[in-house]
């Protein structure tokens, strides 16, 4: 007897020398000498609760309470105080560790409460707000509006618009194909325009953003960007026009008569395509036709009849004419004059004497 | 009587007396009724005179072989150092006469054993004398004279006149390449539009347009006619006239005009000159007809065509029309199909 009333004096004694909330309790029977026992159940604070971002939990950590036998862990929507079990966590089946990690947290601002369980009695402590915020920004990347698609000159624009405004967006977090091209990132919020440019060479130009390289206010990273189209053909390079071929219903060598004269042209480019072929003339058979002094016959975008202009009649005043093809591709780049072929038009008659009549006239 | 003319008489008597001169019969008379006339009084040409005198009668004017007759033209004559001479009317016996001349004065030596001249008018033709410029020479400066008879000069001035050509056969239609047929003659004539029997002019035709070809000059005959007998044109023409010239004389007014065309009967060759400068040159020529010699020819009637530049893009025309006259035209096309304008005619007769 002596010996309980010795081991409930120092419990007593144990709880009496600690801090905090303390629940006592009396254990007492009978007469004689009695002994009596006291201890305090300590709060697991500090509780603390954080959320990485996009992640769904919340990693809540407490102080081990002396005496705890358990540990129960609410979570506490602060918007309406709504509580919920946090951690699997209830009385009847608490947890013993020290931290949990609350799955599946909805987006919100919450406090924890974890509250230690010693038998019957229990000490609480709250942590700090603690939001949770799940989503991760994502983002599309496509050619900007109005980008020219193939398009003769740089830079090449493109827009990338995040589902959500993004703070740490710069032209680092821009993957560009080629990878020697440059990339400026202008825009703010959820809207930027990515201009390529440092393009050396006729190429395909696509970009986009790798998942978690841009972070929303939250710091959840982007997922990956998506695009309906990111690839914009860069040509830098004029298309190729041989020399047009001359045809007439009144032809003869390079002679055309008082007859139309159908223009055509095997114009070739390396990348984007011939989009359209104009024909000039300079009068004279030799030298070289250029801007500074040919006339313009027609132009054709018709690729299938080999860009076939057809002129009036006759097709120029008496006299030779270079004509050349000077061929647009889909970028709008224009070539320069190929060869030119020679037209001589001829719409004089000869001219005739008086016939001859058995050595007379 | 002057002391001149008394040395002069002294001078000849002497001359007489030494033999170099032969002296006249004494006191003889002076031949009577002379005459200078031509047949071609036409100034600067060439003209047959006849001389016409009277001896004295009897023996001491008659003239025998031997004699000498001088005759003295005006200084203005152009006479030939041996004219031709022929005794003519009043001459009788086997006449005949040489003749040498100094200046304008002939002198004539008869021959013949029976030639003579007695009691009457003789005629003595000189020829080749060229006329002087037209104008009234004084009688006194034309004299005959003989062996038996002294000089007497005529009794009117000898006139010479300006001459003129006419036509007597104009042109007519021909052929090029055919001497004209009949042959165009032009006659010398007077002022009067006598004939003149000018020789030896050199009468040249001139065409209203082209040229003739050959025979164009002609020189008249001793009838004062020039013939053109080988007078060819080459060319066809039509309307051509015909004007002749000579040196001296006035021109013949335009003769009536006249055709050159092609004579033509079926395998006919024709050929044509075309070019196209510099254009795509000359394909084919076509040729055509139509009726009659003149006119524009556009919807005339296909002959043949030929695309061969190397024979001047000949054809033969075969099928040819009935007789009568046509013209043809040629067409040139050149390779871009640029087609001339008919061509100028060529006036053609069909002769079949």
């Amino acid at each position: 007897m002596t010996r309980r009333m010795m081991l409930m004096l120092g419990l007593v004694a144990l709880v009496m020398t600690g801090g905090g909330l303390a629940w006592g309790f009396w254990s007492a029977a009978g007469a004689g000498t009695g002994s009596a026992a006291t201890g305090t159940l300590a709060a697991p604070t500090p509780v603390t609760a954080s959320a990485p971002p996009g992640g769904g939990t919340v990693n809540v950590a407490w102080t081990a309470s002396a005496r705890a036998t358990g540990y129960v862990v609410t979570r506490v929507l602060n918007s309406d105080g709504t509580t919920t079990a946090a951690c699997g966590t209830t009385q009847a089946s608490p947890t013993t560790a020290t931290s949990c990690d609350d799955l599946s947290v909805a987006d919100g601002t919450y406090h924890y409460v974890v509250t230690a369980l010693s038998a019957s009695w229990t000490a609480s402590a709250s942590s700090a707000n603690v939001t949770v915020h799940n989503s991760h920004p994502s983002v599309t990347v496509d050619q900007a509006a109005g980008q020219a698609d193939p398009a003769a000159s740089s830079p090449v624009n493109f827009t990338a618009v995040f589902s959500e405004a993004v703070t740490d967006f710069t032209s680092s977090d821009v993957t560009v194909v080629p990878a020697t091209a440059s990339v400026v990132v202008t825009g703010s919020g959820t809207t930027y325009n990515l201009a390529v440019s440092g393009l050396t060479s006729s190429s395909s130009v696509t970009v986009s953003i790798a998942a978690n390289t841009v972070h929303d206010s939250f710091g959840a990273g982007n997922t990956a960007s998506t695009s309906t189209d990111n690839t914009v053909t860069y040509d830098a390079t004029g298309p190729t026009a041989s020399a047009p071929t001359a045809t007439s219903s009144l032809a003869y060598g390079s002679f055309v008569g008082n007859a139309t004269v159908t223009l055509m042209d095997s114009a070739t480019d390396d990348l984007t395509g011939v989009a359209s072929v104009a024909y000039y003339r300079c009068a004279g058979a030799t030298g070289s036709c250029t801007a500074a002094s040919w006339t313009a016959i027609g132009a054709s975008t018709s690729s299938g009849t080999s860009f076939a202009v057809t002129t009036g009649a006759p097709f120029a005043a008496d006299g030779s004419y270079r004509i050349v093809a000077v061929a647009t591709d889909a970028a709008g780049n224009t070539g320069g004059p190929g060869a030119a072929s020679v037209v001589t038009v001829d719409t004089t008659p000869p001219t005739v004497a008086r016939p001859t009549v058995n050595g007379h006239q | 009587m002057s002391i001149k003319r008394t040395c002069l008489m002294a001078f000849v008597a002497v001359l007489v007396a030494v033999g170099i001169a032969e002296a006249p019969a004494a006191f003889a008379a002076p031949v009577s009724n002379v005459t200078f006339t031509t047949t071609n009084p036409v100034k600067e040409t060439t003209a047959d005179w006849s001389v016409r005198f009277t001896p004295t009668n009897g023996a001491g004017g008659e003239l025998k072989a031997a004699d000498k007759i001088t005759v003295t033209f005006n200084s203005s004559f152009g006479v030939p150092s041996s004219p031709a001479v022929t005794p003519g009317s009043g001459f009788t016996g086997n006449c005949t006469a040489t003749a040498s001349a100094s200046g304008t004065v002939v002198t004539i030596t008869l021959a013949g054993s029976t030639c003579g001249l007695k009691n009457a008018a003789g005629t003595v033709t000189i020829a080749g004398i060229t006329n002087p410029a037209a104008g009234s020479y004084a009688a006194n400066t034309f004299s005959v004279s003989t062996t038996k008879d002294s000089a007497a000069s005529p009794t009117s001035p000898v006139v010479i006149t300006g001459g003129k050509l006419a036509f007597v056969q104009g042109p007519t239609d021909g052929f090029a390449g055919t001497a004209l047929s009949p042959a165009v003659t032009v006659q010398v004539q007077d002022q009067a539009g006598n004939a003149a029997f000018a020789s030896g002019v050199t009468v040249t035709l001139t065409p209203s347009a082209g040229t003739i070809d050959s025979g164009a000059t002609a020189t008249t005959n001793s009838s004062g006619r020039a013939t053109f007998s080988t007078m060819t044109i080459n060319s066809t023409a039509l309307g051509l006239t015909l004007t002749a010239s000579a040196t001296g004389l006035t021109s013949t007014a335009a003769s009536a005009s006249f055709n050159i065309t092609v004579a033509v009967t079926s395998g006919a060759t024709l050929t044509d000159t075309t070019a196209d400068g510099a254009g795509s040159g000359v394909k084919s020529v076509a040729y055509y007809y139509c009726t009659g010699y003149s006119g524009s020819c556009t919807n005339g009637t296909a002959i043949g065509s030929s695309a061969n530049a190397a024979t001047n893009y000949s054809v033969t025309w075969t099928g040819t029309p009935a007789a009568g006259a046509y013209r043809v035209v040629a067409v040139s096309t050149d390779n871009v199909s640029n087609v001339s304008q008919p061509s100028g005619s060529t006036p053609v007769t069909v002769v079949n």
